[in-house]
Formats: C-alpha cells, sequence, structure tokens
C-alpha cells in the first residue's frame, strides 16, 4: 500500500503511524507523543479516528477500546489578544 | 518471560528512562515499570528547558551546570543509540525577562553571586541590549538576565530515546503495569507485586515522579513529595520569531524576597506567579506556566489560560494577532526545598529514590541517571548525592 498522509495538519504519515505502533503505542495519545499525529491546527479532529483505525488493526483490539486523545481547550484556535489577564485585578 | 532482574526502575518518564539506560550502559538488567504510557505523566506535558541559570549558586546550580554540560555528548549518543532526534539545541540562550522595576536588583545581585561563584556565562542586559538578541521583545520591559548557554531539548523524544536505547541493550518495557505494593523481607526490598504479576529484583529505583511519595508510602516511608500542577497553552506554528527559552524574573525575585508576595493579588500567588515562554522545533510556541497545588487534578483551567495568554502579549507584542490551539497541563514533583531526592534509603535496602525533581526533570535527569547507576554500582558518583536524602525532611 502507497505510504499516505494521515494526519494532514502536521503531515505525518502511515508508515510513521505504524512504526510508533511497533514502538509500543497503543493509543491515540501513544502515537500522538511518539509522531506529532494529533498535534496541529485541528487537535486531531481529522486524523484522530483514522489513527484509532491503524491501532485497532495492528494491535487486534476493539476500536471502542483504544483510549481517544484528551480533550484540551480551546475547541477552535483562539486569538491570544483576547485575554486580558492580571489587569482584571488592578 | 522471566520475572526477575537485576534492577526494576518504576517510571517510565525522563528519570525512570534515564536511570534504566544508564544502568543498561553498565549491563546491569533492567525492568522498568509504568503504570501509564512512557511520557503519560510529567514529562509529556511539559517544556525543554536546559537551564541553571535561575538558580541561586549552590548545589541546585552545580547539579544543574553539570546535568546540562551532558547534552552534548548525550543528544549523539541518543541518535546512535536509538535512532531518535531529541532535538537538542545547544546554545539557544535563555533569558530572565524583568518586567518590573523592583525585581531588577534583586536579579542583578544573583547574577553578580552566579558569576563570581561559578564560571557560568552570566550577565545583565538593558532591554535595549536584549532586543538585539530577541528583537520580538516588548521595548516597555526593563532588561533581564541573558546566559547564552542554556539550551533546549523535546521532553518526549527524550523518553523515547532513552527507552529505545535501554531496549537495545539491556532493559524491557512494561507499561500498563502499575505497582501495587512492595514486597519487602527482613528490611530489604526484593520485589513489587502489579497490576501484571509479580516483578523481583536486588534493586528498586522509584522514580515515579510526582507519584513518588505515593510509592515511598508503601514501604513505609514520608516523602514529602507533591503534585504542582502546571499549565501551558501551545500556539499554531509561526516561523522562527524567538531562539532563546525566556522566564519572567518576578518568581526569581520573589524567591529571593518574599515579601514581594504581599504586592501580588491572591490568584497570581495561587498560581505561582510565573511565566515562560519557547518555540519549539515545529515551530509552535510553549506558553507556560503556573505552578499550583491541586492535588492529582489535571485539568486546565480559564483562569490560566487568561493569565498566560495575557502575560504573552505583554512580553512579545506580535503574538496578540496569534492563535493558540491548545492547553495542557502536567503534574510537578514539588519537594519543601526545590531539590530532589535521590540515593539509597537506611530503613529499606535496595530501595533507591530518584525523584522529585519538580521543574528540572528534563535538566537534571542526565546525571541522575548516572548518580544512580554509580550508586547501585557501587562506583565513584559525578555528583555527591549526600544532600539529596531524603532524611533532609526529618
Amino acid at each position: 500500500m502507497k505510504d499516505i498522509i494521515i494526519c494532514r495538519c502536521e503531515e505525518v504519515k502511515l508508515s510513521e503511524i505504524e512504526k510508533a505502533i511497533e514502538d509500543g503505542a497503543e493509543t491515540i495519545d501513544g502515537v500522538k507523543r511518539r509522531t506529532r499525529a494529533g498535534m496541529g491546527l485541528c487537535q486531531g479532529k481529522t486524523c484522530e479516528r483514522l489513527i484509532a483505525g491503524i491501532i485497532s488493526e495492528k494491535t487486534k483490539k476493539s476500536i471502542s477500546q483504544i483510549i481517544v486523545s484528551t480533550k484540551r481547550p480551546p475547541v477552535r484556535p483562539v486569538r491570544l489578544s483576547l485575554f486580558k489577564g492580571e489587569e482584571d485585578d488592578e | 518471560m522471566t520475572n526477575k532482574c537485576d534492577v526494576l526502575v518504576i517510571g517510565g518518564g525522563v528519570i525512570g528512562t534515564s536511570v534504566a539506560y544508564s544502568l543498561c550502559k553498565r549491563n546491569y538488567s533492567v525492568m522498568l515499570l509504568e503504570r501509564s504510557e512512557l511520557a503519560s505523566g510529567t514529562a509529556g506535558a511539559t517544556d525543554g528547558y536546559i537551564t541553571y541559570h535561575t538558580k541561586k549558586p549552590g548545589i541546585h546550580l552545580d547539579m544543574g551546570i553539570q546535568s546540562g554540560g551532558m547534552f552534548d555528548q548525550l543528544a549523539y549518543e541518543l541518535h546512535d543509540a536509538a535512532g531518535i532526534d531529541i532535538e537538542y539545541e545547544k546554545n539557544c540562550g535563555s533569558i530572565q525577562v524583568v518586567d518590573r522595576e523592583e525585581d531588577y536588583p534583586y536579579i542583578a545581585s544573583m547574577v553578580k553571586e552566579q558569576h563570581e561563584q561559578t564560571r557560568l556565562d552570566v550577565a545583565m542586559y538593558s532591554i535595549d541590549e536584549l532586543r538585539k538578541i530577541e528583537p520580538a521583545l516588548s521595548p516597555s520591559l526593563i532588561g533581564g538576565l541573558y546566559c547564552p548557554t542554556a539550551g533546549k531539548v523535546n521532553p518526549m523524544k527524550m523518553v523515547f530515546a532513552f527507552a529505545a536505547a535501554a531496549k537495545n541493550l539491556t532493559c524491557k518495557i512494561m507499561e500498563n503495569t502499575e505497582v501495587t505494593d512492595l514486597i519487602i523481607q527482613n528490611g530489604r526490598a526484593i520485589g513489587v507485586h502489579t497490576t501484571a504479576g509479580s516483578y523481583y529484583a536486588d534493586y528498586i529505583v522509584n522514580a515515579a515522579g510526582t507519584w513518588a511519595g505515593n510509592l515511598a508510602k508503601m514501604a513505609g516511608l514520608n516523602i514529602p513529595i507533591k503534585p504542582r500542577r502546571g499549565q501551558i497553552l501551545v500556539t499554531e506554528t509561526l516561523a522562527p520569531i524567538i531562539k532563546t527559552t525566556m522566564q519572567c524574573a518576578r518568581t526569581t525575585a520573589i524567591k529571593l524576597n518574599p515579601k514581594m508576595l504581599e504586592t501580588l493579588p491572591e490568584k497570581i500567588i495561587r498560581m505561582g506567579t510565573g511565566f515562560c515562554i519557547e518555540q519549539t522545533a515545529d515551530g509552535t510556541l510553549l506558553l507556560g506556566f503556573t505552578r499550583e497545588f491541586s492535588g492529582f487534578d489535571r485539568d486546565v483551567t480559564l483562569e490560566a489560560i487568561d493569565y498566560i495568554a495575557a502575560r504573552a502579549v505583554k512580553f512579545i507584542p506580535a503574538l496578540e494577532d496569534v492563535n493558540f490551539i491548545r492547553s495542557f497541563s502536567g503534574l510537578r514533583p514539588y519537594t519543601p526545598d526545590g531539590l530532589p531526592v535521590i540515593g539509597k534509603v537506611d530503613e529499606i535496602e535496595g530501595f533507591i529514590m530518584a525523584a522529585g525533581h519538580e521543574g528540572d526533570g528534563i535538566c537534571l535527569a542526565p546525571l541522575t541517571g548516572e548518580m544512580v547507576a554509580e550508586i547501585i554500582s557501587d562506583t565513584e558518583l559525578s555528583f555527591p548525592v549526600e544532600n539529596f536524602s531524603y532524611k533532609r525532611f526529618a
């Protein structure tokens, strides 16, 4: 099979994800820490399900057993200047 | 599979994997037990500073300088042994930025002491001089300490590289294996019960970081390592905008003169008064950080996002139009005096501590690993271990 890009934001290829799984990654975060897949602008919204599928296929675990990544704010990118910080208190 | 080895290392973070690697280089058979996954705790939720210039002269600074100096060789060694680039950037430099007039004299006097007592290359600069090094810094700032020898690294890559290098030698890595109890016989630790069977060894190393206090409790020891939460924001990727790592000098000034806390709002004190900024090899900026006592809670808070984002724009005005894409938090293993706990334990033979590095784990990991291997092999120590005894808290 051709080596395709799975994580579009960080341009992580299928072969890199397979290699991470061979190295012991069994969760979305395990793959992410090794490859940066899911660390980009969309924070895994596009590739996470694909990666779950690849882990499932490789490890023979059912997809429901694959631990999803920790979800953190923001849902969409947010401009830093929207925050006022310490000045609130002064 | 055999369940017996020379050394059991508990903890798959930067300290545990460094210890495992140092032991494997000396031909010990090692099993590393990690309750979750490698780099899933503190090492996977931090920045990658190799800095020491924030410390007052003394053992902490000395250890930082010595351990920091080990990265030169380590980066090559790990690349050869594991094929992993830990993204070590030697001499990227680091600036402690002063944003309040009152902090300046404290930082300046610390720099003077550092300069007199160590061979560290540090000096104070005006904001105009600093802006020649980092043009992105706001001209409204005051100045700061610049240390050109500080470095940075990718902490997660460092863990995976230590682990892979150890695995290629004599280490077996067991993830999803949580220690449930220590097996102690006639005053000697001989093994551990885990969620995945029991394992036995001549030595057991407690490198469980933030969780090391709980593990020590299983041995009946009261070692005051507490979780301290650090929240960090990640921006979208940018073209290189800064090359140094930067911290706000306020936290250091407060350490030198705790009275300053009285003038700060309660909420800022609760979040730890700090700020730091680093651009990673991938181009994202890591904006930090809080230091909060909130138990083992790893949530992120809107309060901290607000605080960090605003400080980032204050320090680097060009960031006002930059988006942040992620927030995360990690637990730092705090000890009351800021120093790690390293070395043998009197009460239980064969049980060795290597934890409690708080925010310095990345920088201090290479030397900590060597020290533990030297203790176990009973060879000359690279750095005196006495100051790191858990007994200092008694």
